[in-house]
């Protein structure tokens, strides 16, 4: 479990995020939304701990985020960027190692060994190991990016919760791809992971998130849980873009009609 | 990349314990395998030497040897390091003012110690020289390194830029003291620009080997974190990497090697550009393999060109920076012409 209290955050004297109180129930997938430049980004790297707040604290399982050393926090989360672009070519297996770095000091274990295997299994790449990462599309790519970054939580357990950070990880894949990550980020839920994603499209957020934190202006504007009432007023406030919601049968959840 | 890393290994010691011994054979003089065997045979025992050969075979050809093959190590290992630090295969030590910081600072004890009576002289080319060396190869590239720094980023461009300008001022000072010392070898201007190993001697050896074995076994244990390196800073962080921390250490420790090899041979270049960019495309680019597979191809390369160096016009002989600068320039334009054509694909680095 996460939780932020009374985060803040500024920078070159301009107040980027404030008085941020927020809770994150552990094995939940919570998405965070907000237009650009609300913040929600900056709140993402305080979350994995690459930024530290001007004020308040933030709780990882009850431990002051700030008295944690890299590798620590390592072991306890990953995060998956946007992009990656890697300068020298090493194998899709390297590089998916990488995530099992903060687990051993010269040599990868076999249980590192073990999880690697898991991971690539897990994101249907375990036929890539040999080739060369730069060769991949950027669909494959980004898939082995995943891969390494589930190499870094798949061993969580009970006494052991982990962390998943997504930073707008499918803008730029197709459309299966998309949903077979969000899946995949859903399945971990119930593997003692908590899943905390910042997501651009409301209608890919919906049918797998627990919780919709809606950032503005630096400030958490509202949350919402399912139902998920999201009314036009509400778009409006956030996105700056009226809408619709449009029941869909048998879900519990609605799909967004935006319009301008 | 390689499935089999060990036996790159195998196979590079193999030819370099071949390259050593003809670059041993081979000479003014020329030595043969039973005489090495005989003089080493001799020394063990605490024997005197039979003949001249012998005695060039102990006394110049076997530092002049080992000496090459370790700075041809430190060099190439170093532009590794450096590469992977700055994400980008165009830098090495000779480009970010290591190496000529570096012979600044040895030009300036060596020039001054001349005027030192004898004992002290010797004194101060053991320590003084290789702390000066590492005095003016740090404060070079930490210059180097911080006025390219902007806004977080290292630019690579603005790297090599400030690179050239601190060259320079390196490159001067050490023309300056040449141009007023008494002291012949170091009147020779050359010898600093250009390097060269005709001053190769046994305690060289021993220091540059002293510093080299640490400094080597700390940097194989960073290489898993430059390997996260890749991924860019902000990802190696989330992988435990203490990002800030390593940059330090790794600059620090190649500084120490790279300055203590060039305050005994001078600036060789190039060095450190072509031979990881060779062995990256045998054993790719996982440093934690590439690091002592570079090593060991740096010692053979160096060496080889150490070779050429004495017997192309011998029994003259040539700066051996200028056969590394020769061969490693155009490898260089054809490094810097493949990654402008990277960064006009949009691969989002400078």
């Amino acid at each position: 479990m996460i939780e932020v209290k009374n985060l803040e955050f500024s920078i070159h004297k301009k107040q980027i995020l404030q008085q941020i109180e927020l809770k994150i129930p552990k094995n939940s997938f919570t998405v965070i939304m907000g237009a650009n430049g609300a913040g929600k980004s900056t709140l993402l790297q305080l979350l994995a701990g690459s930024l530290l707040p001007t004020a308040g604290n933030i709780f990882m399982d009850s431990v002051d985020m700030q008295t944690m050393n890299a590798r620590q926090l390592a072991q306890k989360r990953a995060v998956l960027s946007q992009q990656y672009y890697l300068p020298f070519a090493l194998t899709v297996r390297e590089v998916v190692m990488m995530g099992r770095y903060p687990f051993f000091n010269n040599h990868p274990k076999a249980i590192d060994e073990d999880i690697v295997d898991k991971a690539m299994q897990l994101m249907d790449v375990q036929d890539l190991g040999n080739t060369i990462y730069q060769h991949l599309s950027g669909g494959e790519a980004q898939k082995v990016q995943m891969c390494r970054v589930l190499a870094q939580i798949l061993d969580a357990d009970e006494q052991n919760e982990k962390y998943l950070l997504l930073d707008e990880p499918v803008s730029q894949l197709d459309i299966k791809y998309q949903y077979q990550l969000m899946q995949i980020a859903k399945q971990l839920t119930r593997q003692s992971v908590t899943v905390i994603a910042i997501l651009h499209d409301i209608n890919l957020a919906l049918p797998f998130a627990d919780t919709l934190h809606f950032i503005k202006d630096g400030c958490l504007f509202t949350s919402l849980y399912p139902p998920f009432q999201i009314t036009d007023s509400l778009t409006k406030a956030v996105f700056g873009i009226g809408s619709m919601p449009l029941p869909i049968p048998n879900t519990g959840y609605p799909f967004i009609y935006f319009q301008p | 990349m390689l499935r089999y890393p060990k036996i790159a290994i195998i196979v590079l010691i193999g030819l370099l314990a071949i390259t050593m011994v003809l670059a041993i054979a081979w000479g003014a003089v020329p030595i043969s395998l039973h005489e090495m065997y005989e003089s080493v045979l001799l020394v063990i025992q605490n024997k005197s030497l039979n003949n001249i050969h012998e005695a060039v075979f102990l006394d110049i050809r076997l530092p002049r040897v080992l000496l090459c093959a370790i700075t041809g190590g430190i060099l190439a290992a170093a532009g590794v390091m450096m590469q992977g630090l700055f994400r980008n295969p165009i830098v090495e030590p000779g480009l970010i003012g290591t190496s000529a910081g570096a012979a600044f600072g040895a030009s300036f004890i060596f020039v001054l110690s001349g005027t030192l009576p004898l004992w002290m002289q010797h004194l101060s080319g053991v320590f003084l020289l290789p702390l000066f060396a590492f005095i003016g190869g740090i404060i070079a590239t930490v210059l180097v390194y911080t006025l390219a720094r902007s806004a977080f980023k290292v630019s690579v461009t603005n790297l090599l830029l400030i690179g050239i300008a601190i060259n320079a001022i390196a490159l001067s000072g050490t023309g300056f003291l040449s141009f007023i010392s008494r002291d012949p070898q170091a009147r020779s201007i050359t010898f600093w620009n250009l390097g060269s190993f005709s001053g190769a001697s046994w305690w060289q050896v021993i220091i540059v080997a002293i510093v080299t074995v640490p400094v080597m076994y700390l940097l194989q244990r960073c290489t898993n974190q430059l390997n996260a390196l890749m991924l860019g800073d902000k990802e190696a962080g989330f992988l435990g990497v203490q990002t800030e921390k390593l940059k330090w250490q790794i600059l620090l420790l190649n500084t120490a090697m790279v300055a203590i090899a060039t305050a005994f041979v001078g600036v060789i270049a190039f060095v450190g550009l072509i031979v990881p960019h060779i062995m990256r495309l045998w054993v790719g680019g996982n440093n934690r393999v590439l690091l002592p597979t570079a090593f060991l191809c740096g010692a053979i390369l160096l060496t080889i060109a150490d070779m050429a160096a004495r017997l192309l016009i011998a029994p003259g002989e040539i700066p051996i920076g200028i056969i590394t600068s020769l061969v490693g320039a155009p490898v260089f334009i054809i490094l810097l012409k493949q990654t402008q054509l990277l960064q006009k694909g949009g691969s989002g680095y400078d």
